[in-house]
């Protein structure tokens, strides 16, 4: 049996564990990707997201991380209905068993999270789709303005981004 | 009731993925440019100019970060805008770029760097910062005058021979030798005579390549520190730029008043004269030095002239008829005038007498220079025109 479908065999074990302790989750997609592909998806903090300088830092930061052994990383989670996961390929079979295990506790706490729950209501639950549509709309916008002026309202938006207030509507008027 | 989780591999080219990198390479590329928007500032120490081409710049510079909202430095200046009632679209909190006053609160800025922010100690070597400078300017060479294109006698390794010096000896090829020679003998001795390869020296011809460039400023009581450090700048690029084009320049340095002296490059800057200008006593200096020293057949010669452009009206004509015969003698003249501020209307004495020469189409450039940045439109204007054209022309 191959590594792959080993693993998806377990994951089918581990739903069925999961029912019998009365786990309540959206279904999970598990993608196994390259190492390099996870750092990305980790430092950009979605699979698909504008290109901008202040990732390429964090990247670095990351990359050095790793090479030293002070990190490694095992899963990146992204909640949503259905939920997305990423397995590193070359991490062992034993230790994507234990993630995905993992995952299916991470899903099963968010479907019950209140603040999970409202933005599922107002964003729907294809929030990854969406966000990749933006980010290639701001590629698009790249072409057409040109680096240094999307850049200068990336920076803007990125200097308002902590000062979001969370607790107000996902679309507000101005 | 059972969700149903699918695994899957992702797509095969999630391999060639490389987002991170490039914008690695972009946040390197800002750092970069606005390095290089400093540069003029970097060259303020004390002696970068002769210093040798390996020496390296530390240059401390923060890892960008995302741009953030603040508390004010100085709370009680910034109180008379924000938290006043309602804000009107377009009103001004703080103006951009205000940077703390220069005194104490340094102190507590570098105690904010203390702190935790991260900091990149960027090493770029002198070489490297001029080459991106005189890479972007893209300016054509500066030719060698042809009759200094003299063959000069050099020794360089040239092919093989079975005879030579022990300390030709080329073992690697000998050895090679050996081992074939035993591979197709009976009994073969270790080595032989034949085995023998040297690698000769011989004479062959190279084109001058030397330069002198000669520095002269003018340190009368008119020249404060900051035309000083005007000059000081143009002469390093000068000196870089003419470095990229020859295998060996030397630089002499002159510093005048009424009287001229050579000093030493350390020396140079510090210098401080008193009392008034007469130019042409730099330019016996130069005349003297060149034609005992520099003798034009094996030399490229540059003068470059920083002054802040008076000069005693006595002095004119011998200064003119010196600066005219100089120009024969060298390859280029290049003269700055360098009044920091405003730009000024009157013609100085010296820019009149370089208007002059100019007009009898010698190799003479004359550029004014008010704040740091002319330093570049200097250089681009004393470089690009080509020199030799306006010698033959």
């Amino acid at each position: 049996m191959t590594q792959h479908a080993l693993l998806a065999d377990y994951t089918r074990h581990l739903e069925m564990l999961a029912a019998e302790q009365g786990l309540d989750y959206y279904p999970i997609d598990f993608e196994v990707v390259p190492a390099n592909f996870m750092t990305e998806v980790a430092v950009y903090g979605l699979p698909i997201r504008m290109p901008h300088w202040s990732f390429g830092v964090r990247y670095i930061h990351q990359l050095i991380r790793q090479s030293m052994g002070h990190s490694r990383i095992f899963e990146v989670m992204f909640l949503g209905n259905p939920c997305h996961a990423y397995l590193v390929s070359d991490n062992s079979i034993a230790e994507n068993t234990l993630v995905v295990a993992h995952v299916i506790g991470h899903a099963d706490f968010a479907k019950r999270n209140s603040l999970f729950e409202r933005f599922m209501a107002m964003a729907g639950g294809r929030i990854l789709e969406q966000a990749a549509e933006r980010a290639r709309a701001i590629e698009r916008a790249l072409i057409e303005y040109g680096q240094d002026k999307v850049e200068q309202v990336l920076d803007a938006a990125l200097a308002l981004e902590p000062h979001i207030d969370i607790h107000q509507a996902l679309y507000r008027s101005a | 009731m059972n969700p149903h989780s699918t695994v899957s591999t992702g797509s095969p080219w999630y391999g060639l993925f490389s987002r991170g990198a490039r914008d690695w390479l972009r946040h390197n590329q800002k750092i970069r440019d606005s390095v290089q928007q400093q540069l003029p500032d970097l060259v303020a120490g004390a002696d970068l100019i002769t210093g040798s081409e390996q020496r390296t710049v530390h240059l401390p510079v923060h890892i960008l970060e995302h741009a953030r909202f603040r508390l004010a430095d100085n709370p009680i200046e910034s109180f008379r805008r924000a938290g006043q009632g309602r804000g009107e679209p377009g009103d001004l909190i703080r103006p951009a770029g205000q940077h703390p006053p220069t005194d104490e609160p340094d102190i507590s800025y570098a105690g904010d760097q203390g702190e935790g922010q991260l900091q990149l100690l960027l090493e770029f070597s002198v070489d490297e910062l001029v080459d991106w400078l005189w890479e972007t300017m893209n300016l054509p060479e500066l030719r060698p005058k042809p009759k200094t294109r003299l063959a000069e006698q050099t020794l360089v390794r040239e092919g093989w021979d079975k005879h030579g010096a022990r300390a030709r000896l080329d073992r690697r090829r000998t050895i090679k030798e050996a081992v074939k020679r035993r591979a197709i003998q009976a009994n073969p001795v270790a080595f032989c005579n034949d085995d023998l390869r040297f690698r000769p020296l011989v004479h062959r011809p190279q084109p001058v390549t030397h330069a002198v460039v000669l520095f002269a400023l003018d340190v009368s009581a008119s020249m404060t520190q900051a035309e000083r450090k005007l000059a000081k700048t143009f002469f390093f690029f000068a000196l870089q730029g003419l470095r990229r084009r020859y295998g060996k320049v030397e630089t002499r340095f002159i510093a005048h008043t009424t009287q001229a002296w050579e000093f030493s490059e350390s020396e140079f800057f510090q210098v401080t004269g008193t009392g008034g200008t007469g130019a042409s006593s730099a330019f016996a200096l130069v005349k003297q030095l060149l034609s005992t020293e520099y003798p034009a057949a094996q030399f490229n010669s540059y003068l470059f002239y920083a002054s802040d452009g008076e000069n005693f009206t006595e002095d004119r004509k011998a200064a003119t008829s010196l600066l005219h015969t100089l120009t024969g003698m060298l390859n280029y003249v290049g003269y700055v005038e360098t009044v920091p501020g405003a730009s000024r209307t009157i013609e100085t004495e010296m820019s009149a007498i370089c208007r002059q020469l100019q007009q009898n189409s010698v190799a003479l450039g004359c550029c004014i220079l008010n704040q740091p940045d002319d330093v570049w439109k200097a250089i681009r204007q004393f470089f690009a025109a080509d020199p030799m054209q306006t010698n033959h022309a």
